[in-house]
């Protein structure tokens, strides 16, 4: 039953990173290799601010995802005018740094031995410790967050994403300034990947860099990618696809010390086999050209 | 007179590609501009929409010099161009492009859902009616909620146009309306361009498909290696 | 001091311009940012490994092995995988992604045969020696010769008529190919010899101080920054590029420390990006005055 609710929260966690990147991705068509970096940075920030300032959950929550809209903004400042794939090369220069600054500024971050004794988060004078109410905690702020993005993808605002995600020269005849939208679109994401932060840093009660390194930025856009682009069920479906996919292996009784690598084949077979002959994923509506 | 272009001259690196080139346009008509490939026609349309400067001379749209403007700018005047192959947004609606090429839309500001929501949906109320009618306008009468990368290349071409006219652009000016489409589409656009001149609109293309530009044109300007033999209609 | 430190730059410059020279072959010609090239990479040194289980020794026959199965990858993913993407007119993201997945995929398969520890051979050469003050290990002598003989090979190439036909294809694609260039082959021979040059780097890395399946991404992403930041067309770039990346990495890990170094490569990367760029800024519509 533990290990069930183990599995929700890690949905739970990756759905919201996938709807940040999908943002990134799937509206403004931003190929993105630094969410892991977002993601990173919100945990820490919450990690920090819990441990070392000691101010409530609720103070700490908003304080990384203040500091994340923040953090992204050297992003913002070099990469955004970079094309497609130069885009993808600079975020993936900053996700190196980021993690190289993680791992090394030792007096600040604590380096490689990470961040301990993390306490779970209090609420309105609840305390979510248990197992069970963390679950609760995580759907609830989950639910927000969806129905942020639900919200996000209605209004007139999506449209002029979109338009950027398909064609920038058009817009920029038009008299549009993809610059703000582009940048809006990097400190959303990178503000509702902090929150996805929070939640790992207080249910684990430890964090170190080794869980916010390139291959899991790789792995965030992969799950947007399988999932399907430009939908909110791709986000979801693809979150649950890549939770899931492990505990279907122990099924069938696949020796541990192998299983961590077949399910890391598994997964980029199916990415592979996405990215030729399935561009949409499971349920997008938009695909890399 | 909508549009002057003054002694405009280009060159690139030596070679001159438009000498001396003048004409005028005058509001609510139909002007064509022809020449074969290297004939400067495109270059000219590049000046004239701002995404080019002139070597030398002047382009006056009711009577502003266009002179150090950017395209956006030029745009903002109220002179829209088409592309050869429409920019249109492929996996927006058929609406959502319409809606897109207006300007001006509060709902285009972050700050301004959280200070001014009621104009927002206000506006977008507003805007989704002009789209409506100018959907109608162009011939894609019903089509509003099509995803554009479903439609006929003829009909991304229409879709293009009234984009133009979201903008309220006086002066359109059109890359090769004609081409690549068939006959039926090449008659649905001339209705209308012509319906668009009944209205007031001004429009100015260029085109490869002379009989049919002719037909609808009032005036036609032939480009010869860089510079005008002008011919003028009369249209009944 | 620094005498020392310098001649480790060389060698290490030079093996990092043999997997750099490789991707740039590669990234020019198939204008896929193949961050593959790592796992081929690793590839080398491990299949090495397999043939001198097979055969405890060294041989000239678990070498021509190695860079048998290299070349059979190579031309695997770039029939299966890259030309037919190439064909359907995917963009560079898609080439990249693809890339990844192929990356993944091949890394743990390594990792699943052979673990994710270092595996180091002894190369048998003997024991350091001074000379002008600077303490070499044997093979780094072979490093340099080698590297010198490849890249030096590379360089000859790349004057010959054939190697024309290589540029065409680089600067106008479309072009090349309506003028008969078959640039599919020489797609094929790009990914080839380039993925040789990082296995051959892999390989003698073995010897040195040990391979492990992460070391190829580590060094495919300092030989990318050596292609960007050397200008993409041009091997002697991509050559000096490396020596200097190869300059920075060696003082950072002496002066500050080993970590650091993977982030000043990139720290370094995103200053030419700023301060020193053409062709990678976004759009220049097809104007020439603004």
């Amino acid at each position: 039953m533990n290990y069930l609710l183990h599995i929700l929260i890690m949905c739970e966690i990756y759905i919201i990173l996938a709807l940040a990147m999908n943002l990134l991705a799937g509206y403004s068509g931003l190929l993105s290799l630094t969410q892991a970096a977002f993601y990173g940075i919100g945990a820490y920030s919450a990690a920090l601010l819990l441990t070392e300032y000691k101010v409530t959950f609720f103070l700490a929550f908003l304080g990384a995802v203040g500091i994340n809209l923040i953090a992204c903004l050297p992003v913002i400042w070099f990469a955004i005018r970079l094309r497609e794939l130069f885009f993808a090369i600079a975020t993936l220069a900053w996700q190196i740094i980021v993690f190289a600054v993680l791992y090394n500024w030792t007096s600040f971050t604590n380096g490689p031995y990470g961040i301990t004794g993390i306490p779970k988060p209090k609420v309105f004078g609840l305390s979510f410790s248990s197992l069970d109410s963390f679950v609760i905690l995580g759907g609830i702020i989950t639910v927000l967050v969806l129905l942020f993005f639900i919200g996000l993808h209605r209004i007139p605002l999506s449209r002029y994403f979109q338009g950027v995600r398909d064609d920038q020269l058009a817009m920029m005849s038009l008299g549009k300034k993809i610059t703000y939208f582009k940048t809006l679109s990097v400190v959303i994401s990178s503000g509702v990947s902090a929150i996805a932060g929070v939640l790992f840093a207080t249910y684990f009660s430890y964090i170190d860099p080794t869980s916010f390194t390139l291959d899991e930025s790789i792995l965030i856009i992969s799950i947007v990618l399988i999932g399907g682009l430009g939908t909110i069920k791709g986000s979801i479906s693809g979150a649950l696809f890549y939770v899931l996919l492990p505990e279907l292996l122990r099924f069938i009784n696949i020796p541990d010390a192998v299983a961590a690598n077949l399910r890391m084949m598994i997964y980029a077979s199916v990415l592979i086999l996405v990215v030729m002959y399935r561009p949409y994923g499971f349920f997008g509506k938009y695909r890399f050209e | 007179m909508i549009l002057k272009v003054e002694h405009i001259s280009k060159s690139f690196n030596g070679l001159n590609v438009l000498k001396d080139v003048s004409f005028l346009v005058h509001a609510g008509t139909i002007t064509s501009l022809f020449g074969e490939n290297g004939s400067g026609k495109t270059t000219l349309f590049h000046i004239i929409a701002g995404f080019l400067k002139p070597t030398s001379g002047n382009v006056y749209f009711q009577n502003e010099n266009l002179h150090h403007k950017s395209a956006d700018e030029i745009d903002e005047l109220g002179i829209g161009r088409t592309w050869q192959s429409p920019r249109i947004f492929k996996n927006l609606s058929v609406q959502d492009n319409l809606l897109l090429a207006t300007k001006d839309h509060p709902g285009e500001r972050l700050f301004n859902y959280i200070l001014k929501p009621g104009i927002i949906w206000r506006e977008e109320k507003r805007r989704k009616i002009r789209a409506n009618e100018v959907c109608g306008e162009v011939g894609l009468a019903g089509k509003l909620q099509k995803t554009a990368g479903a439609l006929s290349y003829g009909q991304q071409k229409l879709l293009s146009i009234g984009m133009l006219l979201m903008n309220d652009a006086e002066l359109l000016l059109l890359d090769e309306p004609f081409a690549g489409v068939n006959t039926q589409m090449i008659d649905a656009i001339s209705k209308v361009l012509l319906q668009l001149k009944e209205s007031g609109k001004t429009v100015l293309l260029v085109e490869h498909n002379r009989s049919k530009a002719t037909e609808i044109s009032d005036k036609v300007l032939h480009l010869v290696k860089g510079s005008i033999e002008e011919q003028e209609f009369i249209t009944p | 001091m620094y005498d020392q430190l310098l001649f480790n730059t060389l060698v290490s410059g030079l093996q990092l311009a043999l997997v750099a020279v490789g991707f740039n072959l590669i990234f020019n010609t198939t204008k896929v940012f193949h961050l593959a090239h790592g796992a081929l990479y690793v590839v080398g040194a491990y299949a090495l490994l397999q043939f001198m289980e097979l055969q405890s020794d060294i041989g000239a026959i678990a070498l021509i092995g190695s860079l048998i199965i290299i070349t059979i990858l190579a031309v695997l993913i770039e029939t299966l995988i890259y030309q037919p993407l190439a064909k359907k007119k995917s963009g560079q993201a898609i080439t990249l992604i693809s890339s990844i997945g192929v990356y993944l995929f091949m890394i743990n398969v390594i990792a699943l045969l052979n673990g994710n520890e270092t595996q180091f051979v002894n190369p048998g050469l003997g024991s350091s020696f001074s000379l002008a003050g600077i303490t070499i290990v044997p093979i780094q002598l072979v490093q340099l010769i080698t590297a010198v003989l490849l890249i030096g090979g590379i360089i000859i190439l790349s004057k010959t008529k054939w190697f024309l036909k290589v540029r065409a294809m680089i600067s106008e694609e479309t072009v090349a190919s309506v003028l008969g260039v078959n640039t599919n082959a020489i797609r094929l021979w790009m990914m080839v010899i380039g993925s040789i040059l990082a296995g051959i780097a892999a390989i003698l890395q073995l010897f040195d101080t040990g391979v492990d399946p992460q070391r190829g991404m580590a060094i495919t992403l300092s030989a990318a920054v050596a292609v960007i930041i050397g200008g993409q067309g041009s091997i002697i770039g991509t050559i000096i590029a490396s020596l200097f990346i190869a300059l920075l990495q060696t003082f950072t890990e002496w002066f500050i420390s080993a970590q650091w170094k993977q982030g000043l490569t990139f720290l370094l990367l995103i200053a030419v990006i700023l301060w020193g760029t053409e062709g990678i800024v976004s759009f220049k519509m097809r104007v020439e005055e603004k």
